[in-house]
């Protein structure tokens, strides 16, 4: 175990609050559907930045600006259909009162494990997410349970600790009030939110099975890896795809 | 710690001795952290070797607990906690290749259809006076899902209480007595109110797969989970004693009512 004076100790224990505080201000954008803030505010300006989900992986400043401008179209195109489904509670709304109506997205983040560098020029970073969301699909609002993963690298640059590379995985992705052990009984679609089936994200930059969904014929799936204490980046493994 | 007027006030430290047990406070809590990773990755024997005492003065007497007793020692942990439950998810192995031939039933195997996890968290941790010892109880909402044998599998929901005792060694904290006290389980999709109104300790999947401890003692009573206060918040201490521990030592049986009342228990 590394030796630190209580100078170091301070500084070290100031960056863990701040990559906790960090991560619990990106929840709260989530949560508040603010996703288009979210790249400016929280990421790194490096060019290898990467978000990563169980089936891909977006790599680059553009490639993950992408993705938080589609949910942030999304979550527009979503206000719009509910206005016009329900006139009478929404119809008066402008477009910036009606933004973030509908989705609802909560991403606790439970048992940290963080490693800060020995250089203190990176960190890392595991947490758990017992998630549940409220998603406006093709057969309306329906809401789900997640059991998953975030697992981040983050670098210190400009005097912040910003996200470098992140994965958020899910083990379980399930309709609220069903089993996940059992097939999932989809809700039928509805007409009035049909233009949602034209709606795509953009392509991963790299395709990948990061991480099957949990069924009962999966083999055992290990979580993201346990940051381990290490002195400079090159020392230790990355959560970038 | 001093007493005052039989209130304990909070000790003089100087800025070192108060950084390094902030210090001690993040490391104790990444290790019941890093546990639920261990969990996951179902890296029990590995779990036991990396998170747990060392000291065999201390093995000797580390404990895991349930709601209906202790395992103590860690050759004693070990048979339960490693092996039975390496039987337990053999089992689970069987069924899941009834519903798929295709799944040779082989130690490769192994884990095939099953999920369990108990992240934790609500964290409350103190440190001894002494820097030697420390306490910590966090909650954890978890779940552990099993292949039914007919290609679905049976995901409980199993939230409660998780209790520790650490003990500072030479390559930092580790874990010394564990109770995981389990305050209801409930089959995913289905309604809690709908269960049998008393807990059932022939039925319930928790207690059936705790098996025989060594310490058997009902703890932890879901009837009256107001009630026991088990595992109980920890308190600041200035230095161990065994009437703190959350091992079988520390357990005291409630005076009355609950368990004595002898109420919707079918307990033998």
């Amino acid at each position: 175990m590394a030796q630190y004076t209580t100078e170091q100790l301070v500084s070290r224990w100031e960056d863990q609050r701040a990559i906790k505080n960090l991560m619990g201000k990106f929840a709260n954008c989530v949560i508040l559907n603010r996703e288009e803030i979210v790249y400016d505010k929280f990421w790194s300006s490096k060019d290898d930045v990467c978000l990563a989900f169980n089936e891909g992986a977006y790599i680059g400043p553009e490639a993950v600006k992408s993705y938080y401008q589609a949910e942030s179209d999304r979550t527009r195109l979503v206000g719009k259909l509910l206005q016009k489904k329900f006139p009478e509670q929404l119809g008066k709304l402008s477009d910036d009162e009606l933004y973030g109506v509908g989705p609802f997205k909560v991403r606790p983040l439970a048992s940290p494990v963080i490693e800060v560098a020995g250089d203190e020029q990176t960190a890392k970073g595991l947490w758990h997410c017992l998630g549940a969301y409220n998603e406006v699909g093709t057969a309306g609002p329906v809401a789900y349970w997640t059991w998953g993963y975030f697992a981040v690298d983050f670098v210190y640059e400009d005097d912040q600790w910003k996200i470098w590379h992140m994965q958020y995985v899910n083990d379980i992705d399930c309709i609220c009030g069903q089993s996940w052990g059992k097939p999932q009984k989809p809700y039928p679609d509805l007409p009035e939110f049909a233009p949602l089936k034209d709606f795509k994200y953009p392509d991963y930059t790299k395709k990948v099975n990061l991480r099957e969904y949990y069924t009962p014929t999966r083999p055992l799936t290990r979580t993201p890896e346990i940051p381990q204490p290490y002195d400079t980046f090159a020392d230790t493994f990355t959560y970038a795809v | 710690m001093q007493c005052k007027g039989g209130e304990i006030v909070s000790k003089e430290y100087t800025d070192e001795e108060l950084m390094g047990r902030v210090n001690d406070m993040e490391e104790i809590k990444k290790v019941a952290y890093k546990r639920v990773y261990y969990i996951a990755n179902e890296d029990r024997e590995k779990e036991l070797e990396d998170l747990w005492v060392s000291d065999p003065a201390l093995q000797k007497n580390a404990s895991y607990g349930k709601n209906t007793g202790y395992y103590v020692g860690m050759d004693s942990i070990r048979k339960y906690y490693v092996d039975h439950h390496k039987e337990v998810r053999m089992e689970d192995l069987k069924r899941a290749a009834q519903a798929d031939p295709s799944i040779a039933v082989t130690e490769d195997n192994l884990y095939v259809g099953t999920i369990v996890n108990r992240p934790v968290s609500t964290g409350l941790v103190e440190i001894a006076g002494d820097g030697k010892t420390a306490k910590a109880l966090f909650y954890s909402i978890g779940q552990e899902t099993v292949p039914n044998g007919d290609g679905t599998a049976k995901a409980l929901w199993e939230p409660g209480k998780v209790a520790y005792d650490f003990v500072r060694e030479a390559d930092g904290w580790k874990i010394w007595h564990v109770v995981e006290a389990n305050d209801l389980y409930c089959e995913a999709g289905t309604d809690y109110s709908k269960q049998e109104v008393y807990h059932n300790y022939e039925t319930n999947p928790v207690d059936i797969e705790f098996g025989e401890p060594d310490v058997k003692e009902i703890t932890h009573n879901t009837d009256f989970n107001w009630w026991d206060n088990y595992p109980f918040p920890p308190k600041p201490y200035e230095t161990w004693s065994d009437e703190i521990s959350y091992g079988p030592e520390g357990y005291v049986r409630p005076a009355e009512y609950g368990l004595d009342s002898k109420e919707g228990r079918n307990w033998k």
